[in-house]
């Protein structure tokens, strides 16, 4: 996987512009991989009533400990000010946002939490996605 | 195999895939690199541990050792991972070996394990890689791309895919595999098309053993009660084919009696037709019928007679030319199933089998005949015996280890490596057993003068200059169908000029065909020991502006 090396291709790679196409669909494609691929691991898994604990600590840690950290921080260091000029990525965003505010819940175990989040991180992946093939099929 | 519960290695420098699969893929039993019994997730140390599964190559070698009894490989693609700990490669980008280090691993382990069905776990949208992958018979691919990733479901269902197909396989057989790649995916093509009922086509050039994996492998796998025949087309008059292949009735024509084809011959057996290309056209129209109707009409006969004949078409030709030029009927050609063809790899790409082979085809060109005769005479003059007839070795220390072993040196050995082998295991086969017997009868004249003491008389050494002889006079025969060499001639400004343009395509035509081995290029175009030459004539490419292949599908 390349969760982990977000740290270190930051370190190497210079500073692209996000509004050229190539770097928007390089930008797309690594929004799905360490985010979107990554929060809904546990979620796709898992059905609508079988939350056991472990499977909503493995949750937990896809949303809010990847190993490059938070789900929504990672995504607003890769994103960064290009969120405001794609629709949806702001989407994303506010869908990460509302999974932040499930933690305490979530962590907690309950089973509304639980679904809720599972539900935003599916789309979250979903959206990811369908960005990444709108840029790839041409759509500036 | 395993008849219990299958074990699954996951490789994966993180552990993202390993908590889905011990979450929800419980199944399987999974290999680790601890020695505690019990799956990881009872295991009340399992929080943190690092031995659940192999993070590097390095890792993966050692849980292969632990554990060689591993039914599939679950096989990530990307890897974040320290230069020292990546696999050996010879991209210069750490961006793209990390990015594709599972390739390189792969690669690796086809080497050293060429039938261990490996699934490769990537999200990559679009697979740069997959010809590579293919190229290495990787069993299947994850494309976790999509609503796969991640998808413990589908990672299920392709596993029990992979293991199905792999229950499909009994053991080798006489064939020899050998342990390359292409062969391992070849064995496993052939076994999953033997037990369907389509007709089989048999691509490879001349001397590969087509007609053997037809009879030893393809037939035998289908169990089949009926006999196996081989029909030579190109050994046939056009005018007798349609009479040898579906039978005559009397009076057809002059001199013409009753009696069945080779297709009622192979009634439930197995049909080889080698070198279908050479089938006439209007046979091909009378064979399509065959094929489509499963019945056969003897020549001067109306009424037709059914038979039950599995179909395999051999050839070392371009069909799908023929097809283009006309001579070969399209219909025909796609009932030939040519999207499910079986591509015998020629010896050259599969030289690392050089050993196995020379081995299996000295043993068998010994144990009957007049070199069996021969090797009988021997053993009694020289009073020699073993448990096996016949061995080889390779190397300074050769130690005898059957009645007659014979000892190739080195350097040899490098030279046969490196020999281009238009002719394939055929050739091969002439070779070795050419040089054996002349070594055999030198050493049987030398025990009969009383020269050789039987201390020595079970190690037989090939002279080096008897193989360098043999591969030399081969090197001569220019194959049919072979390219020659054809350069372009371009004015230039100087002669100087025009010679180094000349030789810079004799260069990349001789690279080409050599398939990048250096080596190879030096024994075709420099005179005494390839080994030492392939450094000058690597740095005469260099010289000339040429440049050195990369891997397949390494461009980016």
């Amino acid at each position: 996987m390349l969760a982990r090396s977000v740290w270190c291709w930051q370190g190497v790679m210079p500073e692209r512009d996000p509004s050229s196409t190539a770097e928007a669909r390089r930008l797309a494609a690594r929004l799905v991989h360490d985010v979107g691929k990554q929060v809904a691991r546990t979620a796709r898994n898992v059905g609508d009533t079988c939350w056991t604990p472990e499977a909503a600590g493995m949750m937990a840690r896809d949303l809010y400990a990847l190993p490059t950290g938070r789900a929504s921080a990672v995504f607003g260091r890769l994103a960064g000010t290009t969120v405001g000029a794609r629709p949806l990525l702001r989407q994303v965003r506010a869908l990460l946002v509302e999974i932040d505010d499930l933690e305490r819940a979530v962590l907690a175990g309950e089973p509304s939490a639980l679904i809720r989040a599972a539900h935003a991180a599916r789309a979250v992946e979903e959206i990811l996605r369908a960005h990444a093939r709108a840029l790839s099929e041409g759509d500036p | 195999m395993n008849t219990s519960v299958p074990r699954l290695l996951i490789v994966d420098d993180g552990d993202r895939y390993v908590e889905v699969a011990h979450r929800f893929l419980r199944g399987y039993r999974y290999v680790t690199r601890c020695r505690l019994q019990g799956p990881c997730w009872t295991c009340p140390e399992r929080n943190g541990c690092t031995l659940t599964h192999a993070h590097d190559l390095a890792e993966t070698l050692e849980a292969l050792r632990l554990h060689p009894d591993v039914d599939v490989v679950l096989l990530d693609v990307a890897f974040d991972l320290p230069m020292e700990r990546l696999a050996p490669s010879h991209e210069l980008s750490l961006e793209k070996r990390r990015r594709l280090q599972g390739i390189d691993i792969l690669a690796h382990l086809r080497r050293t394990y060429p039938e261990l069905p490996v699934v490769l776990m990537t999200s990559e949208e679009e697979l740069a890689y997959e010809e590579t992958a293919a190229a290495l018979a990787v069993d299947e691919y994850v494309t976790l791309a999509g609503a796969d990733a991640f998808d413990a479901r589908a990672l299920g269902l392709l596993v029990e895919r992979v293991l199905a197909r792999r229950v499909l396989t009994p053991d080798p057989g006489q064939y020899r595999w050998g342990t390359g790649a292409a062969m391992a995916r070849l064995r496993r093509d052939a076994w999953v098309l033997a037990r369907t009922p389509l007709p089989i086509l048999l691509l490879g050039e001349s001397g590969t053993g087509k007609s053997a994996l037809a009879e030893q492998v393809i037939h035998p796998a289908s169990h089949r009660k009926g006999a196996f025949l081989t029909v030579d087309l190109a050994a046939l008059p056009e005018t007798l084919v349609a009479a040898e292949l579906f039978g005559t009735s009397r009076g057809a024509f002059s001199g013409a009696r009753d009696r069945a084809g080779r297709f009622e011959r192979a009634h439930g057996g197995t049909l080889l037709l080698d070198e279908i290309g050479n089938l006439p056209l209007d046979v091909q129209r009378t064979l399509l019928l065959a094929i489509e109707s499963g019945r056969v009409t003897r020549l001067g006969e109306t009424t037709p007679r059914p038979v039950d004949v599995r179909l395999i078409a051999a050839t070392n030709s371009d069909l799908a030319a023929a097809v283009r030029a006309g001579r070969f009927r399209a219909d025909l050609y796609q009932r030939l199933n040519p999207s499910a063809r079986l591509v015998v790899p020629a010896l050259r790409d599969r030289i690392q089998d050089l050993p196995e082979l020379v081995a299996c085809l000295l043993t068998r060109g010994f144990s009957r005949g007049p070199n069996a005769g021969l090797l009988a005479e021997y053993k009694r003059a020289a009073r020699v015996a073993g448990e096996d007839d016949i061995a080889v070795c390779v190397g300074r220390a050769a130690q005898a280890t059957a009645a007659v072993t014979f000892a190739i040196s080195p350097a040899s050995f490098q030279r046969m490596r490196a020999h281009r082998w238009s002719g394939n295991v055929r050739e091969l086969d002439h070779v070795v057993n050419t040089a054996a017997v002349f070594a055999l009868a030198d050493t049987l004249a030398a025990v009969e003068s009383g020269r050789v003491v039987s201390a020595n008389a079970q190690l037989l050494p090939i002279p080096a200059k008897l193989i360098s002889e043999l591969l030399r006079h081969r090197n001569d025969i220019v194959p049919a169908g072979s390219k020659g060499l054809s350069v372009e001639i371009r004015p230039a400004a100087t002669l100087h000029a025009l010679s180094r343009q000349l030789e810079a395509q004799v260069f990349r035509a001789t690279y080409e065909e050599c398939d990048g081995n250096f080596e190879a290029v030096a024994a075709r175009l420099l005179d005494g020991d390839a080994a030492r030459n392939a450094r000058r004539a690597r740095l005469r490419f260099n010289q000339l502006g040429l440049r050195v292949r990369r891997s397949p599908n390494r461009r980016k």
